[in-house]
């Protein structure tokens, strides 16, 4: 892998070990962006990226900038909303940048662009739910 | 070995990497996924992958629209999937069924559940590939 991209630096989830490897590139402008290289372990019986696939990596990879987005205190998925624009191939390289389109106290809406070749083959937006692991204060209340 | 009444779900590398999967129609046009969730298909906090419950959906909607067509392709178009509930390790039943059907689109809704409770919503639209 080369274009800048790293192994993602998060622990890896036991699921991401089984299909990845994932990457990730720290963006100039600031965020970050993911990638994957299609193996043919990713492929569906037509012989192009299964779609569940390609949602497993867009649920990593928003979950990646939620994470962020909440200071690295945990988050969870509560909804996910996926159109397919195009095929994958194997030997493609999928990349997003995901971006967070707001947040409130409790919700992150995140939504990314999965591009090969500059072609937008997927698009993911995805909300969360916020969990925060410390106590509450008084403060806080 | 397949539970009694499903047999092993046809797929491609990807199903054979996270599966395998279970399938079974039902005469009322329902379509049925089980599979056996295990310790590969976990994140760390020891619940199934978001992913994987994605990608079981997706199997899900497509079996089911695939089973409508004769001997055609499906793919998908859309999905939304809600994450209503958490399972770990065990099995878990995916169904889907076709709300509407027309010549080139089909519409799709389904659920994943952990003994009995309610793990995951979900509504697609497949095209089927060859109709304009």
């Amino acid at each position: 892998m080369t274009l800048g991209y790293r192994p993602i630096l998060n622990p890896v989830d036991p699921f991401e070990e089984v299909i990845g490897p994932f990457y990730e590139r720290q963006e100039a402008g600031g965020g970050m962006s993911y990638a994957f290289q299609v193996r043919e372990a990713h492929t569906n019986m037509a012989g192009i990226t299964h779609g569940g696939m390609l949602m497993s990596f867009a649920d990593t990879v928003v979950a990646q900038a939620a994470f962020a987005a909440n200071g690295g205190d945990h988050v969870v998925t509560l909804s996910m909303s996926t159109a397919f624009l195009a095929p994958a191939r194997t030997g493609d390289l999928v990349e997003c940048r995901p971006r967070l389109i707001r947040r409130t106290a409790e919700i992150l809406f995140v939504s990314g662009d999965f591009m090969v070749g500059g072609v937008t083959i997927l698009t993911a937006d995805s909300l969360w739910k916020t969990i925060r692991l410390r106590p509450k204060t008084a403060k806080d209340r | 070995m397949p539970p009694p009444g499903y047999t092993l779900m046809t797929g491609g590398p990807f199903s054979r990497l996270t599966g395998p999967y279970y399938a079974h129609s039902a005469s009322d046009g329902r379509y049925s996924l089980l599979i056996n969730i295990e310790k590969r298909h976990l994140n760390r906090g020891g619940s199934v992958h978001g992913g994987m419950l994605l990608n079981i959906s997706d199997n899900a909607h497509i079996g089911a629209a695939q089973e409508s067509v004769d001997g055609a392709m499906v793919s998908t178009m859309s999905l939304q999937c809600d994450f209503i509930g958490m399972a770990g390790p065990g099995w878990l039943e995916a169904t889907a069924r076709i709300n509407r059907k027309t010549s080139a689109l089909i519409f799709t809704s389904g659920e994943i559940r952990a003994g009995g409770q309610l793990i995951m919503a979900s509504s697609g639209i497949c095209k089927v590939l060859g109709v304009k």
